[in-house]
């Protein structure tokens, strides 16, 4: 413990205090006390993140100031059972650690042992009398991640399992499923046996009146899309006018991407921000040593915070992200992967919004593109698709007051009410897109806003096949989840919002599917035509057939130009025109994840990004781009 | 030194941001939906009164409704059955209405469905061109002046009664040149895929569209080059244009392609300088002209009207003169208007598309003048477009003068073109009841003048009539009830009367070609074939078999006829032998 001098016992100002032993200069402490009037932060903390002083000075002083020592947790030892008495994320948040306790009495490592709110919280909880020793938040967060890994790592795991299973992908199949599946599997083949005629012509027209429901549904929200009247767009004047910003946390999950570490720390660091109530969880696997390693290695800036998830259970994004959450200081939070560029004021955009809007705004998603169009072909439509998809398709769908599935970042929540939801399912690969369902089941509504996030495109066709097979077996297995209880979905959410349900997240990944089939019996028509073909499409199924193949296919084709044109990428007209060859690729992909589904539903097939060797622009360079087809769920 | 205290976070009360949505251009404001329905409630009375009242039905719309009918309920319901004769819109979007036959058969046997249809399209234009003047920042009150000047414009109305092609043309040139005024201004890129769709549109609908068509990409190219764009931008602009119009139009001459044969069929059918119908039209000297109800005159060797129903001229500067007559005729207001775009574009910038719509406006005359060359039927509806072309230059006019920001400028203009419009829908009406200049519409001023209905004034019937007087007839000459092979084209009227369609092979059916030429192969036994002069000369029976009306063609045998001026004696032949085409 410190031992305290009485002279600067007497002193009890931090600025003075600090000045005095040589921790900071007189220069950077007027400018700490800008920024400590500016930003509403305590002094200390100011300094801190403006660089001026370490953490273990200012903490010193704060301690000869309120006449104690400062305890060195990491030389510590602590009792787990008294510590465990807390939850994780209540003492996190409150930055307390009881250490031990003895007749009534536990003590207990604060990183402030004045707030009469943490102090109350663990009297509470533990029942005891609270004697608290001063620590600095640093060496305190260090001790408690190591202290509460065993119940951070099972409430990452299993809270929303534990709140709510029925919405949770740990089984891929309900047991009321599983028997309906082999109901049905069994009439089908009867069917077969006794009526092979019926049965297929039956499938035929139900395969058909599947296309024209998706392919209208695609259309009619895509022109509604089109018009982007609930694009909430934020003025520049709104934005200066906001004074009173709070804390945010961003969230950055990396995994095997040291290479584009240098990238998010420049891109954090251009967020029009204040760096003080700027939160940054840097969400590293423990088995990652790569990446652990660069990062350790790094001068990371003083708000970037180093957490180390546990390798246990899935192996998943949004584990990762409910174990980070844990540790959010933020009143907001926000999802950014490790290439992401968002626009520099972003966060004050999705500040805005949330205050201009009504409290069941539950998330406002922000569109994504990527700044590598050009890179290959593969690049250039999966930049139309994602033109399509969130310039296009989720606004319509917000516009028609329909679910949402979010895109993979730029995600931006009330803290809280993430907590309250469960957060993200760790056993669902498509978190973002389960998530927005079940914010809309809950009754809230997602907000897109007018700003920009850029990310890298897949450029390398294996790599882009693992995330898209990714999110089609992620697509299907929501939809299964929520299809666990229809009749309770259809009365939560309306029958509006069911169908949509269907033709969004199981119409997407069957459809792509079945795409495959299709194609095949439309080659072998013209090759052959075959009988058999014949009698699968009489007139009636023929023609809406046939409706659905020139017109949709016009207009998924015609989407590749109007995105293009819509981003102002003009030389991305011409891979627009190549889509099919997109589809086909897509259509390969779902097959790949219609396997996985059978063999390993909530295996979490990595996306490598840094693919891209050129230095990226952000969102106010860059000519961005447009898109193809919409069954780009997004994110990664 | 500063003083400074070790203050944590704590909750300050927000400043609370505003944040606000884009401007929106999708509420469709309700009183467009007010207007629609009054509009259309309007133009559905009209049409009941003129259908059933004064038997009042250009044959054509009838003929459209005969395309619809033999897509769904002949022998071969297929999608071929739309026909290839005309643009097929117009006949496609009535297969709806066709569904309710059963409850109410006047949908078919009066041609109904086709009269709601333009009645629809007709209130959709009173829509686009209150949207249009809103958009000029005209006020409601002289909006809705300007939309009842519309309304109860005669030829509006009689073409929103009659399932022809006039009401959708009207509706989709008057939307595709306001959406492009209004891309030329703002330059949102969602309004090209609409301006492709509406030019599309138009193009399935009827040719001169075409012409429009092209225009409206030579004002997307000029608009975007004059704005910097460069050849990719240029490349794109056109495309999101073009593709949804060359989608449609590659669609119908492929579907052409494959049924018909030959992708222009409509082309050579129709009679946009097809070899058939200029040989019809007799060019002369004398500028008097038959009335077209009537059956054209066979000698007609002193006149332009051909026995075909067409009138061709020898010179542009004569068929120009013809064109622009009745143009002028129709719409004279139309003159004061092109002056005053003509001023505008003097005085003040957005000439690009303000040049534009007026060589739009120009283009269908132009068209015309050209086509008329080579034969043309002399009728007025072909110049319709100056009715809503006018309209749409005092939008521009009002619009220029200051949209929502001047909206006392703009609503003051538009009083002052009130009287204008107004006195021209007067003279429309005075037109139209000229028979040497509406040859088509003035028998129905006529029979409202004489307080009877126009076959009564004119002693003409028109094929409704008729068909319903001779199918009886003819059916019960075919006393099995066997298969008749017959030409839809002229023999349309029988079958939209027929309790059994199904019992008629018709042109569109695939295996009419086959059945024409070995009817016993098909199950055909009778032929049924009007006389082979006018337009029926062209029955594909005819054609086929030149002396088939006269003696039977040597392998039939004549079971009767029937008599239904002025479509002259329908004669109904058993086949007896082989027809020695197979």
């Amino acid at each position: 413990m410190a031992v305290v001098k009485k002279e600067d016992h007497a002193v009890a100002r931090l600025g003075e205090l600090l000045v005095r032993r040589g921790a900071v200069d007189e220069a950077a402490l007027s400018q700490g006390l800008a920024r400590h009037r500016r930003d509403r932060i305590p002094l200390g903390e100011a300094l801190i993140l403006g660089g001026a002083a370490r953490q273990d000075d200012v903490w010193n002083a704060l301690a000869t100031q309120w006449g104690c020592g400062v305890v060195d947790l990491d030389n510590h030892w602590v009792d787990p059972a008294i510590a465990n008495e807390l939850d994780a994320a209540d003492a996190i948040a409150r930055r307390v650690l009881p250490i031990r306790a003895r007749e009534g009495v536990a003590v207990v490592a604060m990183a402030n042992p004045r707030d009469p709110w943490a102090r109350a919280y663990v009297e509470e909880a533990l029942g005891m009398r609270v004697k608290p020793c001063l620590s600095t938040p640093a060496g305190l967060r260090r001790r408690q991640e190591q202290v509460y890994r065993q119940q951070l790592t099972q409430h990452s795991i299993g809270l929303l399992q534990a709140r709510d299973p029925e919405s949770s992908a740990h089984i891929t199949l309900s047991l009321a499923q599983k028997r309906l599946l082999l109901v049905v599997g069994f009439l089908c083949l009867v069917a077969i046996v006794l009526a092979p005629g019926t049965f297929f012509l039956s499938l035929a027209g139900a395969v058909v009146t599947l296309y024209a429901a998706i392919v209208m549904f695609r259309i009619y929200v895509t022109v509604r899309g089109a018009k982007s009247v609930d694009l909430i767009e934020v003025p520049r004047e709104d934005i200066e006018a906001l004074t009173d910003l709070p804390v945010y946390t961003i969230l950055c999950p990396l995994y095997r991407e040291a290479g584009v570490l240098p990238q998010l720390i420049k891109a954090c660091a251009d967020l029009e921000y204040p760096k003080s109530k700027l939160d940054v969880k840097l969400l590293l696997e423990e088995d990652d040593l790569e990446t652990l390693d660069v990062v350790f290695a790094s001068a990371l800036p003083p708000n970037f915070d180093v957490i180390v998830v546990p390798a246990e259970g899935p192996r998943t994004k949004p584990k990762a992200c409910n174990y980070g959450l844990q540790f959010a200081r933020g009143e907001y939070c926000v999802i950014y992967d490790a290439e992401d560029i968002p626009e520099p004021d972003q966060l004050k955009k999705a500040l805005a919004v949330f205050r201009r809007s009504p409290a069941d705004i539950g998330c406002v998603q922000a569109k994504l593109n990527y700044y590598n169009p050009r890179q290959n072909v593969v690049t250039k439509w999966f930049s139309l698709e994602y033109t399509a998809w969130f310039d296009f398709f989720l606004p319509g769908l917000v516009d028609l007051g329909l679910p949402v599935p979010l895109g993979g970042s730029s995600n931006h929540f009330r803290t809280q009410l993430l907590r309250d939801l469960g957060a993200w399912d760790p056993n669902n690969v498509t978190e973002d897109a389960d998530l927005g369902m079940r914010l809309h089941r809950a009754g809230y509504r997602t907000a897109l806003m007018e700003s920009m996030t850029l990310e890298e495109a897949n450029s390398d066709f294996v790599n882009w096949m693992r995330q898209r097979s990714r999110w089609g077996k992620g697509y299907f297995i929501s939809w299964l989840v929520l299809m666990r209880h229809p009749r309770l979905l259809r009365r939560t959410v309306g029958g509006r919002a069911l169908a949509a349900i269907q033709l969004t997240l199981g119409g997407t990944f069957v459809v792509a599917l079945l795409n495959l089939l299709v194609w095949l019996l439309t080659l072998m028509w013209i090759m052959a035509q075959f009988n058999v073909i014949a009698f699968l499409f009489p007139n009636g199924i023929y023609y809406v057939g046939m409706i659905e193949l020139v017109f949709g296919n016009f207009f998924f084709l015609y989407m590749g130009v109007w995105c293009a044109s819509h981003r102002r990428s003009y030389d991305l007209t011409h891979a627009g025109a190549l889509s099919p060859v997109y589809w086909l690729m897509a259509s390969l992909a779902m097959l790949k994840a219609s396997l996985q589904l059978v063999t390993k539903p909530t295996f979490w097939e990595k996306t490598v990004h840094g693919l891209y060797e050129h230095e990226p622009v952000g969102p106010a360079a860059v000519e961005l781009v447009g898109a193809a087809s919409t069954d780009a769920p997004g994110g990664d | 030194m500063a003083t400074a205290s070790a203050v944590f976070p704590r909750h300050v009360p927000a400043t609370r941001a505003r944040a606000r949505r884009k401007p929106s251009l999708r509420k469709f404001p309700f009183e467009n939906f007010i207007l629609f329905g009054l509009a259309l409630a309007f133009y559905i009375v009209i049409a009941n009164f003129l259908v059933f009242r004064m038997h009042y039905m250009i044959d054509d719309a009838y003929a459209r409704t005969d395309n619809a009918f033999d897509v769904l309920y002949t022998s071969d319901p297929h999608l071929g059955g739309i026909g290839f004769f005309w643009p097929p819109l117009p006949s496609f979007l009535q297969l709806p209405f066709l569904a309710f036959n059963g409850v109410w058969p006047a949908l078919v046997g009066h041609g109904f469905a086709g009269s709601i249809e333009a009645a629809a399209f007709s209130a959709g234009t009173a829509v686009v061109i209150n949207s249009g003047l809103r958009w000029a920042g005209v006020v409601r009150a002289m909006r809705w002046v300007f939309c009842l000047i519309w309304v109860v414009n005669p030829m509006t109305i009689i073409y929103a009664a009659q399932g022809m092609s006039e009401a959708m043309f009207v509706f989709f040139f008057t939307a595709s040149i306001l959406v492009f005024l209004r891309w030329s201004e703002n330059r949102r890129t969602s309004l090209l895929p609409l301006l492709g769709v509406l030019a599309g549109g138009g193009c399935l609908c009827r040719n001169e569209a075409f012409a429009v068509a092209f225009l409206l990409g030579v004002g997307v190219t000029v608009q975007t080059v004059r704005n910097g764009g460069r050849w990719r931008e240029v490349e794109t602009e056109l495309l999101l244009y073009a593709l949804p119009a060359v989608f449609v139009t590659m669609l119908w001459i492929g579907s052409m392609a494959i049924i018909m044969h030959d992708p222009i069929y409509w082309l050579h059918a129709n009679g946009i300088g097809s070899p058939s119908q200029a040989a019809a039209s007799v060019p002369a000297a004398g500028p008097a002209i038959a009335h077209p109800i009537a059956p054209p005159d066979p000698n007609a060797g002193t006149n332009r009207l051909s026995a075909y129903g067409l009138i061709r001229f020898d010179t542009y500067r004569e068929a120009a003169t013809f064109i622009l007559g009745h143009s002028l005729a129709l719409f004279p207001a139309v003159v004061l208007f092109i002056g005053l775009v003509g001023a505008r574009l003097l005085i003040k910038a957005k000439r690009v598309s303000g040049i534009v719509l007026l060589v739009l406006g120009a283009s269908i005359p132009a068209l015309d003048i050209f086509i008329i060359r080579g034969g043309l039927a002399p009728d007025i509806r072909y110049q319709i477009a100056i009715i809503p072309f006018t309209f749409l230059m005092a939008i521009y006019v009002l619009r220029s003068l200051g949209g929502r920001r001047g909206a006392i400028l703009s609503t003051l203009t538009a009083l002052g073109m009130v009287p204008a419009l107004a006195v021209s829908t007067l003279l429309t009406a005075q037109t139209l009841s000229n028979p040497a200049l509406a040859p088509q519409e003035a028998p129905l001023y006529a029979a409202l003048v004489a307080g009877k209905n126009v076959p009564q004034a004119t002693g003409q019937r028109n094929k409704i009539d008729i068909g319903a007087e001779v199918t009886p007839k003819i059916l019960a000459l075919d006393k099995d009830t066997g298969r008749i092979l017959c030409d839809s084209t002229t023999c349309f009227p029988v079958i939209l009367n027929a309790p059994n369609p199904k019992q008629f092979i018709v042109t569109s059916d695939e295996v009419f070609e086959g059945a024409a030429g070995q009817p016993q192969v098909y199950g055909v036994e009778y032929f049924l074939v009007p006389p082979p002069t006018g337009q029926a000369a062209y029955d594909r029976l005819n054609v086929l078999y030149p002396t088939l009306w006269k003696d039977g063609a040597g392998f039939s045998q004549l079971v009767g006829s029937v008599t239904g001026d002025p479509m002259g004696e329908w004669r109904l032949y058993r086949i007896t032998g082989p027809t020695g085409r197979g």
